[in-house]
């Protein structure tokens, strides 16, 4: 945790401004790096095992943006703060509304 | 505001209730955006190849709608320039992309039949090739622009730069999302020495040259750079001599020598005469509309709000209508809903015989419209429904058929010219977190949309601004000054009179409330520091009341009993005196100022909140979980819907105060006896803490994190901590101290910890295993 926000202080928001990465990705997943961990992970478990319950916990629990990525990789659940919860169900709804429409979730 | 957990979001959930229009009108943007390109690339395939090889279905639908738009084929999609006025426009609603938002209203409303001065807009494409070519336009581009003027001069009976009947032009910015204030903006363009006396023949002198005046002072500042303050100066002067207070009070001949001295604070500036030419004042207008994308102030909003430089604004010319010709003048601004509550009632304000600007500035005191949008405990000032009942009656009509055919709540402003009703702008509100969540689910209620869209209008992060807490009455201390409600919401934090030293202020982790007489758009970068802003001026639509709530700061404006000194950083009010650095507490729900620091408490949330929970619960298939530690986040995480817990860190529990001594002696203890002899102690307090977490959840599953923490966290420091566990132990303070040192880990994250901890001491996970597994039985049992 400790790590986690020396790095945010230190040279994130450089990055962010600078445009290197589009959000701070303790902030928002990476799509394109841990999300497809996230989607290895989800795949592979439940090849072996078809009714493993899979869920997220932390900041990104709480994240709109996040929240959509792991509507549509298939998570059970996210779990975040109390006061984002909300926020969370709201962001699940969004997910479920666009992948209706055929949009892309996240 | 101590149980959010994420202190470090504040600036993240800013801006927020903006947000969400704006989410809306980028996508409008960029499905209009896709169209043209598509449009356009189609048109430029087929003037290069006669016989187009064959194309997706798409493209020739494309190609046969760009062929059939006019009688220019191709070249009416590489139309830079858009004509509206007279039921007839150019352009549409679907076209912000390159007609701006602004533009592309316009548009949609002259087509709609709606009242709208006509005129012109000049593409954002332009704005890009002009900065590129170094501030020239086109030649094209300028014939296409005299050719739409000529439409507007034939639409009004007038004539550019006519001395009998002259036509008056605004210029304005208008770029894809909103940006207000940030670009530069032209009235009363086409007035010279000779039509100013055609203008005064239609009305009389005191407004013809009170006008001039404006547009000197307005083009010099802006296209010539002459600084404000040099006109400024010279008409208090002018109202000093006639020992008067208000510019109203001015006569035609007075305004007539304000011009003279105006003109010459231009020549004397500039080095060249006011430029007379009415056509030459255009270009000047138009170009200084293009590069002021590119200014200081814009250029922050942008980044403050995620607004690609590339956009570029549009150009909007219109012919001039005036809201003060005369007592049967008037101009306004409204709301379709209101933009604070969300509640169903038409919503505004507005200024006899003033400009548009006058009302946005915040100078005078606008008045209420009607009796819905007069505040609580401010004046007892006419409705407009009460004083020009026909324009009002016009103006409901218009605005239910705005709302009704962009489905969406509509920030619009009018101008009523001499009992005659013009509309300049219409676009979707800016609105609270609370008013998006109440007009999205009233109006899929009343079917004006779906749920699924309700769903949809409302950004996720802005749902953290509902939470926003309110002052806690009983425990506050006395109100001191009232102002208007502008922002709701409830903020502390220590005075700052400057956007600068609240920018400041906060980097250094301060929190602010700036206060200021009124805020301008340089101020936004502070404000945005700033937990909330209190201005002595302005009403519900003056720029800081605007800003705030886009942001989802709480706001007090227009608070006439501060008396703010800048040059000694102190404020009057009544009797007090506060200085800079002062706590003090607004609230920007009832418009209230204390003194000193209020505490605050979470509010209840509404019902159209909860029926919007409601639906979001039907369509989601995600389950959401909390991550809680205490009973306490237990319950507050079920009421805001979590179905269970998907994280229970046992840790934080360990690290109360009470127990962190029976902790470090476990962790310090030299053998497995007296480990367990410090477990036994702490056996209680966990089975306490997940009775009370299993009974906040009420059956729903809790998933338990055994014990995982980076051992130094526990670790004492201090001296005296380390006396105090030594006693404890009943070890020496030396022997502490070694065993600290043995502790020591390069890289505690990935050191000591986890299941590693659980092998090497397993009766710590033996207690805590229990402790969960008692307090089920037990809260099972109370079952």
């Amino acid at each position: 945790m400790r790590s986690r926000a020396t790095t945010r202080g230190s040279f994130l928001p450089h990055y962010v401004d600078a445009g290197l990465i589009q959000a701070d990705p303790f902030v928002s997943i990476d799509e394109e790096g841990i999300g497809q961990l996230v989607r290895l992970g989800a795949k592979r478990g439940r090849a072996t095992r078809p009714d493993l319950k899979l869920g997220v916990c932390g900041e990104h629990g709480g994240d709109p943006a996040s929240v959509r990525f792991f509507a549509s990789v298939g998570l059970d659940y996210v779990s975040c703060s109390p006061y984002r919860v909300p926020l969370a169900r709201l962001a699940a709804a969004q997910a479920a509304v666009l992948v209706a429409q055929g949009g892309r979730a996240a | 505001m101590t149980a959010r957990k994420n202190p470090g979001k504040k600036g993240g959930s800013a801006g927020k209730a903006g947000k969400t229009v704006k989410t809306t009108a980028r996508k409008a943007g960029k499905t209009a955006k896709t169209t043209a390109r598509k449009a356009g690339k189609t048109a430029k395939t087929t003037a290069r190849k006669a016989t187009p090889k064959a194309s997706s279905p798409a493209a020739k639908t494309g190609r046969a709608k760009a062929a059939a738009r006019s009688g220019r084929k191709a070249q009416a999609t590489q139309r830079r320039v858009f004509s509206f006025g007279g039921g007839k426009a150019d352009g549409r609603a679907d076209m912000k992309a390159i007609l701006g938002g602004k533009g592309a209203n316009l548009a949609e409303m002259t087509t709609l039949g709606i009242p709208v001065p006509p005129g012109f807009t000049i593409s954002t494409e332009v704005c890009a090739e002009f900065n590129q070519r170094g501030g020239k336009l086109p030649v094209e581009v300028k014939a296409d622009v005299l050719t739409a003027l000529a439409n507007v001069e034939q639409l009004m009976d007038r004539r550019f730069g006519d001395p009998e009947r002259p036509l008056l032009v605004s210029v304005r910015s208008g770029a894809r999302a909103s940006m207000p204030g940030m670009m530069d903006t032209v009235l009363n363009l086409g007035l010279n020495d000779r039509t100013v006396r055609g203008l005064a023949a239609m009305a009389d002198d005191r407004f013809a040259y009170d006008s001039y005046r404006r547009f000197i002072q307005m083009y010099g500042d802006v296209v010539l750079g002459v600084p404000h303050d040099r006109f400024e100066h010279r008409l208090d002067a002018a109202k000093e001599t006639r020992g008067v207070s208000l510019d109203t009070e001015l006569t035609g001949e007075d305004w007539r020598k304000v011009v003279a001295d105006y003109l010459a604070i231009v020549e004397e500036t500039t080095g060249r005469p006011f430029p007379q030419d009415p056509q030459e004042q255009l270009w000047g207008a138009v170009g200084a509309v293009f590069s002021s994308w590119q200014n200081q102030r814009a250029i922050a909003y942008r980044r403050l709000n995620d607004i690609p430089d590339d956009w570029g604004t549009a150009v909007n010319v219109q012919c001039m209508v005036f809201g003060n010709m005369g007592d049967d003048c008037a101009t306004g601004v409204a709301f379709t809903r209101n933009p604070s509550t969300g509640e169903r009632n038409f919503y505004g304000e507005y200024l006899k015989n003033a400009q548009g600007e006058d009302v946005v500035a915040g100078i005078r005191t606008p008045q209420p419209i009607n009796e819905e949008s007069r505040a609580a405990d401010t004046m007892s000032l006419p409705t407009l429904e009460a004083e020009m009942p026909k324009a009002y009656r016009e103006l409901v009509r218009i605005y239910k058929r705005l709302e009704k055919h962009y489905r969406d709540m509509q920030d619009i402003e009018f101008t009523i010219q001499n009992g005659t009703l013009w509309m300049l702008q219409t676009r979707s509100g800016k609105r609270t977190t609370g008013a998006a969540v109440r007009i999205a689910v009233d109006m899929a209620r009343e079917r004006l949309i779906t749920k699924e869209e309700a769903i949809l209008r409302i950004d996720a992060n802005s749902l953290d601004q509902l939470l926003h807490p309110t002052i806690d009455r009983d425990n506050a201390p006395p109100v001191v000054a009232r102002g208007l409600p502008a922002s709701p919401g409830a903020a502390v934090g220590e005075v700052v009179f400057s956007a600068e030293h609240a920018e400041l202020r906060a980097k250094g982790g301060a929190k602010v409330i700036l206060v200021r007489t009124e805020t301008s758009p340089e101020d936004i970068v502070g404000m945005h520091a700033s937990e909330g802003i209190l201005t002595a001026k302005g009403g519900m639509t003056s720029h800081a009341a605007v800003v705030a709530r886009g942001m989802g700061k709480c706001c007090v404006a227009g608070c006439g009993a501060l008396a703010i000194n800048y040059a000694q950083g102190v404020m009057r009010i009544g009797d007090h005196v506060v200085k800079e650095g002062d706590t003090i507490t607004i609230d920007g729900s009832t418009g209230e100022v204390m003194l000193g620091t209020a505490p605050t408490v979470v509010p209840e949330l509404g019902g159209a909140f909860s029926e919007l929970m409601k639906w979001t619960d039907k369509i989601r298939t995600l389950h959401v979980r909390t991550n809680a530690d205490t009973p306490e986040d237990a319950r507050v995480a079920r009421d805001f819907g979590a179905e269970g817990i998907g994280l229970c860190r046992t840790e934080h529990m360990f690290f109360e105060p009470g127990r962190i001594l029976a902790v470090r002696e476990m962790i310090l203890a030299s053998n497995a006896r007296a480990r367990e002899a410090a477990l036994e102690k702490l056996l209680p307090m966990q089975r306490g803490d997940f009775e009370g977490i299993f009974r906040a959840m009420d059956g729903l599953p809790v998933t338990v994190r055994l014990l995982d923490p980076p051992l130094h966290e526990f670790l004492p420091t201090s001296d005296e901590d380390i006396h105090a566990v030594a006693q404890a132990l009943g070890t020496s303070v030396g022997e502490v101290r070694h065993k600290l040192e043995s502790l020591h880990e390069f890289n505690p994250m990935l050191g000591h910890r986890g299941c590693r901890l659980g092998i090497t001491f397993p009766e710590i996970y033996a207690m805590q295993v229990r402790a969960i597994t008692e307090a089920a039985c037990r809260v099972a049992a109370e079952a």
